[in-house]
């Protein structure tokens, strides 16, 4: 008898799938866009950053937690997002998409959002000794007594710098492959790339703008000049000397824990980011080779990140640029180069052939 | 455009019929016509590698597998989401509640039924069930199509209708054509 309505089952399902057949209508492929019409493309894929980031600093100047303490946290945010609105509109003019896959794009975006969000908090808040739900500073501050006007700046050169990055990496996404600006398409095996490098621009920059703002009064520049006065100028230096391994002279003002919570939190922060790409990237095909699949993984370049940074950090604050620390630092950030160039110059010859 | 034409008068005739497989495939109707689209697609691009017309359904059914399989494979995380039985749930009845037959009364349930059953099995008895019970293709040319022996077939055919009974054994033995209610 199971057998019998199994084959009725059967039949009734081939009667019912033979209902209801659309018109036949080709598929006709889009037309090549044109130039101009490619710029004005970029701009439109760079406008949920760019109202993201509003949205982002608006939370800062609204003393928002966790904003208004961590000012890393935009670009996970801004990332995230983004990543949403982009899969809230996937393909949406080309092909109507089942709504299980629209409704499955929403539910992982906005759980990477979460988990993004809830990460960073949870890393950041022991390293800020419980002060990360206030709306005033931490001891460091209290030290000096006051507010650190440079707070607004630090937002505003976070933003501009992170708003160039995407602006930057749609632009150069579009050089190489047209299709991608106009059809809004989640990320491919070059977004993956050309955004983890940005993002990862954009994260090392708020690190250095982190450390800058929250210590500066701390440390000795040497450099007394009214200039620094000026919040733009100042962020500049500092990073500037950051990225020179400048070491602080009063080492008394941060502890290598607090060195190792702010790496790792960063480290976090860049995973997240991943995550979410990862999620939001379009599945490559094409492939031939398994090991080249798993060396492209998006998080291969995080976790290079993360090592990187450790010892950057470790490098930085300890014993200066001869430590033993650094050439693994250099090491990670050679490996986590070649591997973005050869993605770059394997997408260039795919987009060329 | 003369490939279009080309490709426009090969898949007119199949085209209810594949769109039918796409749909027995998939977990939802929905879904099937995702799948077939996305073959249709990438038959298109890939028009010129097709030297003899004649060949046409065993190729474009041959993409329309391949392209089902790639959707698997991506598809891992969407097996935790409840969204299938929800899209199925939803969908409307193609053709009513209408009496198809003395075992099936219900043709809309019959039918959710059966794609219940079929989506899980693996992708090759499914294949090969699709293939064999629903659109009649003998066993020979699904060896052809799914790149494999006869007797491989036979043996997913076998297993693929052990896994049906199993599964129907266990979900639907209180369906009352089962239990000598017979109409």
């Amino acid at each position: 008898m199971i057998d019998k309505l199994i084959a009725s089952d059967l039949a009734v399902l081939a009667r019912e799938d033979q209902q209801q057949i659309p018109a036949f209508a080709l598929p006709v492929p889009r037309a090549r866009p044109r130039r101009h019409a490619l710029i004005w493309a970029a701009f439109a894929a760079a406008a949920p950053t760019l109202a993201m980031l509003a949205v982002g600093v608006a939370f800062v100047e609204l003393d928002v937690a966790p904003f208004s303490n961590y000012e890393a946290f935009l670009a996970p945010f801004v990332v995230a997002i983004a990543s949403l609105v982009g899969l809230a509109t996937e393909g949406r003019s080309e092909t109507s998409l089942a709504r299980s896959r629209r409704q499955a794009s929403y539910v992982l975006a906005g759980g990477a959002l979460v988990a993004a969000m809830v990460t960073c908090f949870v890393i950041g808040w022991p390293g800020e000794g419980g002060a990360w739900l206030q709306v005033s500073y931490d001891a460091v501050y209290a030290v000096i007594g006051g507010e650190s006007p440079a707070l607004t700046t630090r937002v505003g050169f976070i933003s501009i710098l992170a708003t160039l990055a995407f602006v930057l990496a749609r632009l150069i996404a579009g050089k190489l492959d047209p299709q991608r600006l106009t059809s809004r398409r989640n990320l491919d095996a070059w977004g993956t790339a050309g955004l983890v490098a940005g993002v990862l621009v954009i994260v090392l920059w708020a690190g250095a703008m982190f450390f800058a703002a929250r210590y500066w009064p701390l440390v000795d520049f040497r450099l007394p000049d009214p200039t620094l006065r000026d919040h733009y100028a100042a962020a500049i230096k500092g990073s500037m000397w950051l990225a020179l391994r400048f070491r602080p002279w009063s080492e008394s003002s941060i502890s290598i824990e607090q060195w190792d919570a702010f790496a790792a939190a960063a480290g976090v922060i860049v995973v997240a980011i991943a995550s979410c790409i990862a999620i939001a990237r379009e599945p490559r095909r094409g492939r031939t080779s398994r090991w080249l699949q798993l060396v492209e993984l998006p998080v291969v370049v995080p976790l290079f990140v993360i090592v990187g940074m450790r010892y950057l950090v470790a490098a930085m604050v300890a014993d200066g640029p001869d430590q033993a620390a650094s050439p693994f630092a250099i090491a990670s950030a050679a490996v986590m180069l070649a591997f973005t160039s050869m993605i770059l110059r394997r997408r260039r010859r795919r987009a060329l052939s | 455009m003369e490939g279009n034409e080309r490709f426009r008068g090969l898949l007119e005739p199949l085209y209810p019929q594949a769109l039918g497989f796409a749909r027995h495939l998939s977990r939802s109707r929905a879904d099937g016509d995702d799948l077939f689209q996305e073959a249709v697609i990438r038959a298109l691009a890939k028009l010129e590698s097709l030297r003899d017309d004649a060949a046409f359904k065993p190729w474009l059914y041959r993409i329309v597998i391949s392209v089902h399989r790639n959707r698997l494979r991506r598809a891992f995380w969407r097996r935790f989401l409840p969204m299938p039985e929800q899209v199925a749930a939803d969908e409307p009845a193609a053709s009513g509640n209408y009496r198809v037959s003395e075992w099936s009364p219900d043709a809309a349930e019959a039918a959710r039924r059966a794609r219940e059953a079929l989506a899980k099995l693996p992708a090759v008895q499914r294949e090969a069930i699709v293939l064999y019970e629903i659109e009649g293709w003998q066993v020979d040319e699904i060896a052809t199509l799914q790149r494999c022996s006869a007797s491989a077939v036979k043996s997913r055919l076998a297993r693929g209708r052990d896994r049906l009974r199993a599964h129907y054994e266990a979900r639907h033995a209180a369906v009352p054509s089962l239990t000598g209610e017979t109409p």
